[in-house]
Parts: C-alpha cells; sequence; structure tokens
C-alpha cells in the first residue's frame, strides 16, 4: 500500500504535545477577534482554524529596509515573537534572524518556495530600487527587483510590511535617489496586503499573519490595502486627549502648562487626524504609551509619502471640524471619545444590527 | 592555489553585507574584502528640509540600533545653533541610549552571535538535570530547575521533530567548530527564548520616554515627554502624559529587571561559553587602532570632564597613550571613496572632512546577477573613514580599552575579574572574542550608571526642576543665517558623528559617519583594509568553505549595522556641487 | 517652578474624570442582555480598545458587580472570568506577559466559552489516562 505523504502536525496537535490545551487559541483568537473588530463568533472560528494549521510557511524578505520592522516585531505581546515563529508559522528565510549565511541561507529560501509551491507567504520588508536596473541593492549578487519576482510567482500572498514596502517611505523620500518602489508597484498579480508604519505596530503585524493562517483569505481591505480592522481610523479619532481638542485646549510649545496638562497636540503639529492607524488604541510596547501620550505629535508615519507631507512640526492647515466622524456630542456630555460615542449612537447600532444579520441590509 | 569564497548574504546582522575572502589550499584567509550591497541616499534626502526634523530622517538609518541616530541627530542641531538643553533631557537621553545598549548588546549576544557558538541540535541530546547543575553553578537566576530545562527541550524537540526547522534551517549544526557540551546548548537555547521575553520589557522604557520603539521620538532643544502635572496621573486619567509618578517608579523597575538579567544571565553565559573558545581569544582583531569619541553626561551637564564614556584614540593596541579626537578638526576625521561606488570633483584620490563631504553615485562594480567583485575598482557602497589617515575599530572593544586604559575603576576591576576566570592576559582582548567579552562588560559598567541617572532626574524633580526642553531657540527666525556643528555619541556599535551645515533655517548638507562604516568598510588609496578586512585576515582557517562558520564569527564579533554604514547618496553630482560647503 | 507642579489642584479646564462612558457601556450591556434573552447568540463587548478613563473602568466593574462564578484559567498566561451580579453577563480579563491585562471584554451567555473544554483536548485525555492505566496494569503483572 503506497504509504501517504508525512504531514507536519498541526498546531492543535503541536500544542497538545506540550501539554496545552485548545484554550491557548481561544485565549488567542478573542484577543485576535477583539482589537480586529471581527463579528460575533469569530473567536472561536479563529481558534479552530488555528489549531487544524500547519505551520505556515514564511519568506521575508529585506530590501532597502532599516530592521525597524522585524525589531518591531520582536516587541509583538500577543502572540510573542517566540510563539509565532516557532509556534504558528515556519519562517523559512529571514536575514537578521536564520542560522545559515550565504549559500545556505538561499537554499533554504529556494527549498521553501519548492516544497510549499502555491502555498507560502512572502513579507516584505524594505522598498526596491528600480533605477539602473535595480543595482542600488543586491543579496547574493541578485537584485531586490530580480529577487521579489522570483520569490513572489509562486507565493500564495504578498504581505508588505512598514511604510517602505507599503509606500516605498524614505528611500521614495524626495529626491527618491535610487528610484525606490513600493512593492505593489512591482508585484502585480499577487494579492497583496500593506501593514504600513514605521515601524508597523507589532500586534498588528503579527496579527494579520495569524488571521491569514486561520482563515486562509485577506483581511478586509481599504483602498491602500490596509487591514481596515488596524487602519480603519484616524489616530484622532481614538485619541485619548481628544476632549482637549474638543474644548479648544492646545499645547503651545513642548513644555508649557498645557503640554504638561496632556493637552492636544494640533498646534505643534501632530498629524493625528490625517493618519489612519490603530497606535491610539493598540498603543506600543504592550500598552505603555504612544507617541502622543509621550508629548511629542503624530509624524504620520503609516500614511504615503508622510515624509513630503510639509513638515513634522507644523500645523495642519485643515479644519479639523469637517474632519473625521462627528461626535453626538449631546448624549456624552461633550465628553466621551472618537468610536467611544459610537457605543452611545445610533450608528452603531446599525453596524451591530448588520453583524447580526449578514445578509440583510448593506447590499452595495 | 587560492580560492575567493563567497558569503552573501551575512545573515543575523542588520542589513546587506556580502564578504569575499581569499584563501590558501590550507583554508587560510589571506585577503578578505567587505561590501555593503545596499544604499537609500538618505543624506541627501535630509537636504533643504527642516533641521528640526533630521532626527526623524536619520534615525531611520537603522532600526536596531534606533534611537542613536536621532540622538546624534538633534545633539549636531543643537551643536550648530549653541542651542542649551534642560540637564533633565540630558538625563532622560542618558537612559534612553543605556536602555539602547543593555538592550542592543543582549538580543545581539542570543539572537543575532549566540548561533556562531552554540548548536541547536546538540542541545536535543542534553540531560535536563545536568543542565540545570550547570547552570545553578554558574548563576543564581531563579529559572534553573530540571523541569524548566526539560520544558525547553520538549518544546524544541517538538519543533525539529515536526520537520519545519524554520530559521534554523541549513544551519551549520554539527560542525567540528562547535565545542559546547549538550548541557550547554540547551541553557544557551533557553536564554535566546528569555531574551526574546525580556527585551521586550526593556524596549518599554523607550516608549515611556519616547512614545514607542522602534523609533521613538526626539526633540531639539531638549526631551519632547513633558513631566506629568495631571493630579490623577498615577490612575492614569484621561489628562496624563506618559511621564508622571508611576511611570517613573515603572522606569525603576525596568532597569532593575534589565541588570538582573544582565547580571545573572548575560555575563555568565559569555564567560562560560568563552571558556570553551579560548582560541577564539588569539586571533580576529587586526588594526590595533581604536577610537570612541565619548557619551553619558553623568550629572546632565555639557561638562566632557562628566562623561562616563571617554574621548580618544589608541595605537598600535599601547595602552599606555591616549590621543585627542577633534571632530571638527578637517585634518583628522576624513572620508575616502577609492574602492566605493562614488566619485568625487576632485578626484577619487582625496579625502573629504564631513562638512565637506560629497557623494555621487559611480557604479563601477559587476552587472547584477554577479558571482564576484572585481576588488581592484570600487567594490561596496561603504566609505571608508579614517583618523589622520589611519584605519580605525571603533565599538565595544574601543570604549572598554578606553575605559581600561584611562584608569575607569569599576571596568579595571570587572575586566580583570574577567580575564582571570578565562585565565587570559589583557592582550587575550585583541580578539573575536575579546570584542564580544567586552561588548557584555561595557552592558554591565552601563546598565549600572542608569539608577545613578534616574535618582538625579528624580531629585531634580522633587528640587522643582521639571524641565525638559528649552523653548528658546525652536523658532528658526532666531537663527544665524549659517551655522554648523556636529553631534557625537557611543551608539552600542561605537563612535558615531553627524555633521550638519545650516542655512537660511534649512539643511544645506547633512553627513554622517557611523561606527560600522569606520569598521566595515573597504580599503582606501593606500591599500589600507577597513576593521572587518583586517579582523578576518587575522588567522582564520576555514574548515569546510562550503560553512564559514569562522567568517561569521568574526563578523558577528563586530555587530555589522549596515543600513547604518551605507547612508550617503546623491545621484546628481551637479547638484551637489552647487549646494556644497566650502 | 516647585513640586507643587506635579500635584496642581484641578485646574476648572480639567475634562470630567467619569466621561460617560461606562454608561453608554452599561447601556449596551443591557441591550445585549435583551437579545441573549430572546434567543440570540451576540458579540462580546470588548473594553480592551475603548478609551475608558481608570475611573470610567473602575465605575463599571463597581456597577457590574460580582455573582456568584468566580474562575481562573491557567493556559497561555492567567485569565480570569467571573459572572457579574446579572446573570448572563461575564466578565473575562486575559492576562498576558509579566501578569498585565492582555485583554478584556464582557461575554453573554450561558457561560464564556474559554470555561468550556474542547473535544480534542477531551479525546487527548481520554488516550492519555487509557494509556496511564495500562501501564498501571502493567505494572501489576510485573509485580505479581
Amino acid at each position: 500500500m503506497p504509504q501517504a505523504p508525512k504531514l507536519a502536525p498541526t498546531l492543535g496537535e503541536l500544542l497538545q504535545e506540550r501539554g496545552v490545551s485548545r484554550r491557548a487559541f481561544l485565549k488567542y483568537a478573542s484577543y485576535l477577534s477583539a482589537v480586529m473588530a471581527l463579528p460575533a463568533g469569530s473567536a472561536s472560528a479563529l481558534a479552530e482554524g488555528l489549531a487544524n494549521a500547519r505551520r505556515q510557511s514564511v519568506i521575508w524578505l529585506s530590501f532597502q529596509e532599516c530592521t525597524g520592522c522585524t525589531e518591531s516585531l520582536t516587541r509583538s505581546f500577543s502572540p510573542t515573537l517566540e510563539s509565532l515563529i516557532f509556534d504558528l508559522i515556519s519562517l523559512d528565510y529571514h536575514h537578521t534572524l536564520q542560522a545559515a549565511s550565504g549559500e545556505a541561507a538561499e537554499k533554504a529560501r529556494e527549498a521553501a518556495m519548492a516544497e510549499n509551491k502555491g502555498k507560502y507567504v512572502v513579507v516584505v520588508d524594505g522598498a526596491v530600487p528600480t533605477k539602473d536596473g535595480g543595482l542600488y541593492s543586491t543579496i547574493a549578487g541578485v537584485s531586490n527587483l530580480d529577487m521579489l519576482k522570483a520569490t513572489a510567482k509562486d507565493a500564495m500572498a504578498v504581505i508588505a510590511v512598514g511604510t517602505c514596502a507599503a509606500f516605498g517611505g524614505i528611500p521614495k523620500a524626495r529626491p527618491n535617489p535610487t528610484g525606490a518602489a513600493a512593492i505593489d508597484e512591482i508585484i502585480t498579480d499577487k494579492p497583496i496586503i500593506n501593514i504600513p508604519g514605521c515601524p508597523p505596530i507589532p500586534e498588528a503585524m503579527a496579527g494579520v499573519v495569524s488571521y491569514l493562517v486561520s482563515f486562509v483569505k485577506l483581511p478586509e481591505l481599504d483602498h491602500l490595502r490596509r487591514p481596515k480592522a488596524f487602519f480603519g481610523e484616524t489616530i484622532h479619532d481614538r485619541c485619548y486627549r481628544r476632549p482637549f481638542y474638543e474644548r479648544g485646549l492646545f499645547a503651545e510649545g513642548f513644555d508649557d502648562a498645557g503640554a504638561r496638562q496632556g493637552w492636544c497636540l494640533y498646534k505643534v503639529g501632530c498629524k493625528g487626524p490625517v493618519t489612519y492607524n490603530a497606535c491610539a488604541t493598540l498603543k506600543w510596547n504592550g500598552g505603555v504609551s504612544f507617541p502622543i501620550q509621550s508629548g511629542h505629535g503624530c509624524l504620520g508615519c503609516s500614511e504615503p509619502d508622510f515624509w513630503d507631507q510639509g513638515g513634522f512640526y507644523r500645523p495642519l492647515s485643515t479644519n479639523l471640524r469637517d474632519m473625521g466622524p462627528a461626535l453626538a456630542g449631546a448624549a456624552l456630555a461633550g465628553a466621551a471619545l472618537g468610536a467611544g460615542a459610537a457605543w452611545a449612537s445610533r450608528r452603531h447600532q446599525e453596524s451591530y444590527q448588520r453583524e447580526q444579520n449578514p445578509n440583510e441590509g448593506d447590499k452595495k | 592555489m587560492t580560492q575567493r569564497v563567497v558569503v552573501d548574504p551575512i545573515t543575523r546582522i542588520e542589513g546587506h553585507l556580502r564578504i569575499e575572502a581569499e584563501t590558501d589550499a590550507s583554508g587560510a584567509i589571506k585577503a578578505a574584502y567587505s561590501s555593503g550591497t545596499m544604499v537609500r541616499g538618505i543624506e541627501i534626502i535630509l537636504r533643504g528640509r527642516d533641521p528640526r526634523e533630521a532626527w526623524g530622517f536619520a534615525q531611520r538609518i537603522c532600526g536596531v540600533c534606533t534611537l542613536v541616530h536621532g540622538i546624534a541627530s538633534v545633539r549636531a542641531v543643537e551643536n550648530a545653533l549653541a542651542y542649551e538643553i534642560p540637564a533633565n533631557a540630558n538625563l532622560i537621553r542618558n537612559l534612553m541610549i543605556a536602555a539602547q545598549y543593555v538592550h542592543d548588546h543582549v538580543m545581539h549576544f542570543y539572537h543575532l552571535h549566540a548561533l556562531d557558538w552554540v548548536d541547536i541540535v546538540s542541545a536535543l541530546k542534553a540531560d535536563p538535570a545536568a543542565t540545570s547543575s550547570l547552570a545553578q553553578s554558574i548563576s543564581g537566576y531563579a529559572k534553573s530547575s530540571p523541569g524548566y530545562f526539560a520544558d525547553v527541550q520538549k518544546r524544541l524537540k517538538g519543533f525539529v521533530d515536526g520537520g519545519q526547522l524554520g530559521i534554523f534551517a541549513g544551519g551549520y549544526w554539527g560542525h567540528p567548530a562547535y565545542k559546547l557540551p549538550p548541557e550547554a546548548n540547551l541553557m544557551a537555547v533557553a536564554h535566546y527564548l528569555e531574551a526574546l521575553a525580556w527585551q521586550r520589557d526593556v524596549a518599554r522604557l523607550h516608549a515611556i520616554f519616547g512614545g514607542k520603539n522602534p523609533h521613538p521620538n526626539f526633540l531639539v532643544g531638549g526631551a519632547p515627554t513633558p513631566l506629568s502635572t495631571d493630579p490623577n496621573a498615577s490612575g492614569g486619567g484621561a489628562a496624563a502624559t506618559t511621564l508622571n509618578i508611576v511611570a517613573l517608579s515603572e522606569v525603576r523597575d525596568i532597569i532593575g529587571r534589565m541588570t538582573a538579567f544582565v547580571d545573572q544571565v548575560y555575563v555568565p553565559d559569555t564567560l562560560a561559553i568563552a571558556s570553551f573558545y579560548k582560541d577564539w581569544f588569539a586571533r580576529g582583531e587586526g588594526l590595533g587602532n581604536f577610537m570612541t569619541f565619548g557619551d553619558f553626561p553623568s550629572d546632565g551637564s555639557a561638562n566632557p570632564a562628566k562623561r562616563l564614556l571617554p574621548a580618544g584614540v589608541i595605537l598600535n593596541r599601547d595602552l599606555s597613550h591616549i590621543e585627542p579626537v577633534d571632530l571638527n578638526d578637517p585634518a583628522q576625521v576624513q572620508e575616502f571613496v577609492s574602492h566605493s561606488w562614488y566619485d568625487y570633483s576632485g578626484g577619487k584620490a582625496k579625502g573629504l572632512h564631513p562638512y565637506d563631504g560629497e557623494t555621487t553615485f559611480a557604479y563601477d562594480g559587476p552587472k547584477p546577477p554577479y558571482e564576484q567583485l572585481d576588488v581592484d575598482k570600487g567594490y561596496s557602497w561603504l566609505k571608508s573613514p579614517r583618523w589622520r589617515g589611519k584605519a580605525m575599530e571603533v565599538g565595544p572593544l574601543a570604549r572598554v580599552l578606553m575605559l581600561y586604559a584611562s584608569g575607569h575603576k569599576e571596568t579595571k576591576e570587572l575586566a580583570d575579574y574577567a580575564l582571570k576566570k578565562l585565565d587570559a592576559p589583557i592582550t587575550a582582548m585583541f580578539s573575536t572574542l575579546g570584542r564580544t567579552a567586552a561588548r557584555t562588560l561595557e552592558t554591565k559598567i552601563i546598565g549600572d550608571q542608569m539608577k545613578g541617572w534616574l535618582d538625579t532626574l528624580v531629585a531634580n524633580i522633587k528640587a522643582g526642576n521639571v524641565a525638559v526642553h528649552n523653548a528658546a531657540k525652536w523658532e528658526p527666525s532666531t537663527w544665524p543665517k549659517e551655522a554648523k556643528g556636529v553631534g557625537f555619541m557611543e551608539a552600542p556599535r561605537g563612535g558615531l558623528a553627524h555633521w550638519i551645515v545650516i542655512r537660511d533655517g534649512k539643511i544645506a548638507n547633512y553627513q554622517a559617519v557611523v561606527p560600522s562604516t569606520w569598521n566595515a568598510g573597504p580599503r582606501d588609496m593606500q591599500g589600507q583594509p577597513g576593521a572587518y578586512e583586517a579582523a578576518l585576515a587575522d588567522r582564520h582557517v576555514l574548515a569546510n568553505p562550503k560553512q564559514p562558520i569562522e567568517i561569521q564569527r568574526t563578523i558577528h564579533s563586530f555587530d555589522p549595522c549596515i543600513a547604518c554604514a551605507v547612508h550617503v547618496a546623491d545621484p546628481d553630482g551637479n547638484e551637489l556641487s552647487s549646494i556644497r560647503i566650502v | 517652578m516647585t513640586t507643587q507642579a506635579l500635584h496642581p489642584s484641578v485646574s476648572p479646564q480639567e475634562p470630567p474624570r467619569l466621561t460617560g462612558m461606562s454608561e453608554a457601556v452599561l447601556a449596551e450591556v443591557a441591550a445585549r442582555l435583551a437579545e441573549v434573552v430572546a434567543g440570540a447568540s451576540v458579540p462580546p463587548i470588548d473594553l480592551t480598545a475603548m478609551p475608558l478613563t481608570s475611573e470610567d473602568r473602575a465605575d463599571l466593574e463597581q456597577r457590574l458587580g460580582r455573582g456568584e462564578v468566580f474562575a481562573t484559567v491557567e493556559s497561555a498566561g492567567r485569565s480570569q472570568i467571573w459572572e457579574t451580579q446579572f446573570s448572563g453577563v461575564w466578565f473575562v480579563r486575559h492576562f498576558g506577559e509579566n501578569d498585565r491585562i492582555a485583554s478584556e471584554c464582557i461575554e453573554f451567555g450561558a457561560a464564556p466559552e474559554i470555561l468550556f473544554s474542547h473535544r480534542a483536548d477531551m479525546s487527548a485525555a481520554a488516550r492519555r489516562l487509557a494509556a496511564a492505566l495500562q501501564s498501571a496494569d502493567a505494572r501489576e503483572k510485573t509485580d505479581h
């Protein structure tokens, strides 16, 4: 009788061997479905998906980058890098972490591509120089341009992490000396997810990977291919300093009385109102803080071309009152914040009903 | 018969590095060539921008030594504008830089360097009970029970048995150069995982002061985080800034956990592992010249005498004499491009001081894809910086030697203790493992200072001094029409300096000369090799050219950061000459 | 500047500590509980990312109160689960690294899912128990 090929164990089996129950998946799944605002019942489906998945082969390509994205991922609290790369995925090529160098490293990449043809995920950090045939960045003598095309060819999906890979980032900042380009300017025939940020929030990177492993499909994306779950609202929408904005209380400098009382940083150049990211809710480094909480305005680092948008310290010229969702002030005594307001608003009730009856209404 | 061994990519580093080595029939390296293969052009991108924003761009030179370029940049602007900053801001910077040291060095040891010495697969053969005894014999670290090591081994076994080796695939497991017994390997694997969890905690210190890590925020003129005056700050009330009474005590706790890990895990592990590889105390240091710029104003003042780390140059391994360094002196620091993919308007033979620095792409390497570089021509995106024409090594070894030579008491005690334990003379420091050990020692030296800086900060606050930012020169209208300055620091990888020229409130020229350029740069006009190249030519014999673990060991001992080293670029020589400062 | 700067009196411009958010969440809890009673299954309310002040949180927790059930789950870190004084409304708090709260939510229904044993774990347990009995049998045989 021909023997069936030996399949790698599922994540559930691996965990069981270590004496850990399925509750561990459920726990992470409930965290993830909360931060990704997934509909009711998603946590158990997510947990089941994870338990039945096998470790996903991931090939991580580093191009015109600073390794900040990888460093950020190591700061992920949920899941931790350890459980991500040892329990959830098989990180088959990653310059900063892998043991092998040179020829052996390249062989590992080729082996992963051959064994998981059509099924592996490519993660890219860094932009790709396109000028002069791409000679401004090479690995093993091969241009980034060629390596990206060859590696993405048989991938299931490509995840561009960091603003450089997603939008070109700093190498593409004026005058773009090397002709740096974003990944989706080069790869046009694969599903691409952009997770921008300089660097991205680690839990957003890990969360998207987990979602992909579990559901084997892309999360819902916006017009810039960003997962709506993490990039659906502006930082200003969810900022804890928004009540000061509403009351017109602004820090005028970095160490004045207003700054010390945590007033709104709009006048010292905060880009929160035009920046879509989850810093104000997920926060950084296990929830310690985020830039605004630590006194510096948002730089807007998850937006395309943020380096060339007129200056970190120049106040936004747009009238903010015309921007973003208006708050239902009366019901909240002018004090509830951003999306928090939604809890009491009719808007929320509608979306809630949509979740309950996905087949009714909202038929676009 | 000579053979060319090419290692590209060098992994477990920051950035894109290629090493080509010529070996003789015995496998001995006769000459080595270090090539940085990626360029972005951040300095050219900086031109014409607001100097107050330069830190944000410069910081993106590197996300591993995140913050060092931010610090060097704000210091360059402050130096140019004679902009004084509050003592509290200096103390906050000290704490952030020191946390970066401890974080960076521990991660380097366990996650970038360890696999050169630690055989993961051998750890499967270890006896957890014997591992526990070993761990308890070298340290009082609490996590050392047989059950703890059995769990780690079980996890590792499941991982290996699953058949997907991930980051460990293709490693040189079983190579005869691995000398640790299985138990030491298992202990190191356990600490590899521990250190991953530990570093997340350390990074929180940066998030408190800078809002996030990697890439925390900085501010010209001080620190961006005002001390919270929210009366309910301790409860995390809506009006709080991060920096409040609770955060300061959190910082104190983090410092305690940081230094405990260094004392109980990092230092004992370094000594234990090094004791199995004593032959690596006899190779891998080639230049014999060491340089530091100095850092850590202990009282928050700008007084150079108050700096923990001194500045200076040691030549020819002579610890009895220290030369002074002046970064503003055009005859001292110069960058050469004879073997770099750049051109100078005055010809490739010239050396230029960074204030006059220019950079024009002039790639004359092979067209990719290529097999081998032509090292008679340009072969790297790195320049070759020189001090008075001499190649220098910068970094932990240079700093520890400088502290030792200048008679720093704690350094002498610590170095003598470590050397005695390893039964090695001080000359053993001039080596691959000497460099690795120096990194461990300085982690402890610097980490141990943090509590004192925090105490000073808290004392200032209690005395009513809560200023963290000086607004006096914030507005560009207060600046002179033209100014130039240099900002320097000791980054974890070595002396780092940024030179800025400001004209009409904008950046007219910006140059960064970074540690890995000093260490990883190519040969200069005279054919003098850089530090990596000289180190690899110092008594390295490759047992198996297909598994060049010997090259990895010495290169990793420098902790390369290549995105830092290659940062300059100018696509257009004409444009450059029009804004060049002479 | 004096030390007073760190402890100034509350300025009249300070926003109120209780923002009204706990009230809004409680209303939402009531609405969802009503739906559960009507037979629907409703999603949890995630408190982790909600902009609540510490006073809001304390107010919410206090007003939901404690009911008859309190459980601790040790799996990939600690979790605390308790039924509030309102049957069918559960408070679920997961702790992550260093005992920090990783996520917090209010769940609705007979019991939160994390309290149930998973079928896969039960069958693994059955196998483990059978194997343990078998080896005990074998030991007994060799003893005699």
